[in-house]
Order: structure tokens, then C-alpha cells, then sequence
């Protein structure tokens, strides 16, 4: 006994009495081959993503049962000669995707949970380019500091230098060159990370 | 290694709580991974890897049966 899954679309011109009909002689195939009906759903009328037999609409009707597969084709074949049927797909489930729940032929309302995990996604990475965006920041931040820091320095040294010799004055101005090559790469390194 | 711009995570990967959804009747879902024409987007598009793009191709293939996905849209179909 394997689990099955099927779903039909019923013509639209069928109204829900003699669709219930349909659902349950269904159900009563599947009962005579000495399966067992699981679950049965009714999506509702929508539209079709183009015509069947010249219909726009159609209602769909998901049933979920365990039966022998020897008896799948004998119960498509019910289907395909069903002119109030315009399609149907039958395919093998596991367990876990039975659904549980009461067995009502009750419309269902379209899930929202397809909805609000497509904007979660978008979400998240317009969260990581915050993300980076921020880091870039923090580095900028950090060079400025830095820059601050060397030129407080050379001020210090300078200081110095006037109650010393002429000769330490030219170190520095070599310091004070120095000090600007530093400057000019932490430069490159902010452009970096701006790319 | 890859240049920064161009790489693209997989998104069942990254969160796997999605691979559950990768399911003819989650047709919404998939809508995401064909184009406006109907057409499925390659993988290397949406950067989804090759083990769920194949459950992805299937799994739209058996909607388009049912008519929930179109094969090809239709402009003059409403």
C-alpha cells in the first residue's frame, strides 16, 4: 500500500451538489479497490493558466489516499473517461506530506504563507548590503582616527625639535614625509573598501 | 575565487526551511523561478544549485499540467 495524491479539475459549469457527486464516487472507487481515503480538499474555482476544453475556469479537487498500485491506472482511467473532469495529475507521496486535518469539501482559502516568504528573502539581502555598507563605514571611521592621531604626533615632534639641533630638524621632515605615505595608503586601503 | 559581485548563494541553502515548498501546489512559490513568459530561469540566474533546480523543473512541469503554471503565456488569453 503506497499513498497517492490527486488532483482534478472539475468542469466550472458543475455546481457544488453534483460536484460532491463526482468527490464521492470518487471516494467510493478507491473504497471498492480496498483503499483507504485520507484527505480530501477543495481548492475552489479558479482560473486556469490557459483553456482546457475550451474552459477558463475550473475547480480543483486534491485527494490524498493509500491504495494499491495496481489500482492507480484503473482509477485514472476513471478520470480520463470523465468528461466533467477536464485534467488530473496523480502522483506518490511519502508520509510525511499526508495532510491531516477534517475531511470536509469546504473551500479553502489560498495560503498566505506563500506570500510572506517571498518578501523575507528581499529582505535579507537588502540586510546584508546594510550590513556592508556599515563595515565600510566603521573602516572610514577608523582611518580618520588614525590620521588624526599621526598628525598629533608630528605636531608633538615638532615641539621638540625647536629647543633642539638644526640637524634633528631634518629628521623631522623626513618623519613628517613619511607620516604622509602613511596617510596616502590608508587612502587606498578606504577606496578598497568602497569597491 | 569567485569576484565578490557576481556570486550568488543558493536560497534553499541558506534558509532550508524552503525546500519544503519546492511543490506543484506551492505554485506561487515557483512563480519566482519562471519568467513572465512561462519560461523556468536557469540556474545560474537565480543561483539556485543543481539538486533543487532539477526538484524545481519537475515540480513546475507537473503545475503547468494542472494549469497552475502556464507553459507559454498567452498574450491575447485573459
Amino acid at each position: 500500500m503506497n499513498h497517492y495524491e490527486t488532483v482534478y479539475i472539475i468542469h466550472p459549469a458543475i455546481q457544488e451538489g453534483r460536484l460532491n457527486d463526482i468527490v464521492s464516487k470518487f471516494k467510493d472507487e478507491i473504497e471498492s479497490h480496498k483503499g483507504k481515503f485520507l484527505y480530501v480538499e477543495n481548492w475552489g474555482k479558479k482560473k486556469l493558466s490557459y483553456p482546457i476544453d475550451k474552459q477558463k475556469y475550473g475547480t480543483y479537487v486534491m485527494c490524498q489516499y493509500s491504495i494499491d498500485g495496481g489500482f492507480v491506472k484503473a482509477l485514472s482511467q476513471d478520470l480520463e473517461l470523465n468528461p466533467n473532469i477536464l485534467r488530473y495529475l496523480v502522483t506518490k507521496i511519502e508520509d510525511d506530506d499526508i495532510k491531516e486535518g477534517a475531511n470536509t469539501l469546504d473551500k479553502v482559502e489560498e495560503n498566505n504563507s506563500s506570500k510572506s516568504a517571498l518578501p523575507k528573502v528581499e529582505t535579507k539581502v537588502e540586510e546584508k548590503v546594510k550590513v556592508e555598507e556599515v563595515k565600510v563605514e566603521e573602516v572610514k571611521e577608523e582611518v580618520k582616527v588614525e590620521e588624526v592621531k599621526e598628525e598629533v604626533k608630528v605636531e608633538e615632534v615638532k615641539e621638540e625639535v625647536k629647543n633642539t639641533s638644526d640637524d634633528k630638524k631634518n629628521e623631522d621632515i623626513v618623519e613628517e614625509s613619511s607620516g604622509d605615505e602613511d596617510t596616502q595608503e590608508t587612502g587606498d586601503t578606504e577606496k578598497e573598501g568602497v569597491k | 575565487m569567485a569576484i565578490l559581485g557576481n556570486t550568488r548563494i543558493c536560497p534553499f541553502k541558506e534558509d532550508s526551511r524552503l525546500i519544503k515548498r519546492i511543490n506543484y501546489k506551492e505554485y506561487k512559490f515557483l512563480r519566482k523561478f519562471i519568467t513572465e513568459q512561462g519560461k523556468i530561469i536557469p540556474a545560474h540566474v537565480t543561483g539556485v544549485s543543481a539538486k533543487y533546480q532539477r526538484m524545481i523543473t519537475t515540480e513546475i512541469k507537473k503545475a503547468r499540467v494542472l494549469a497552475l503554471l502556464p507553459f507559454a503565456a498567452d498574450p491575447r488569453y485573459n
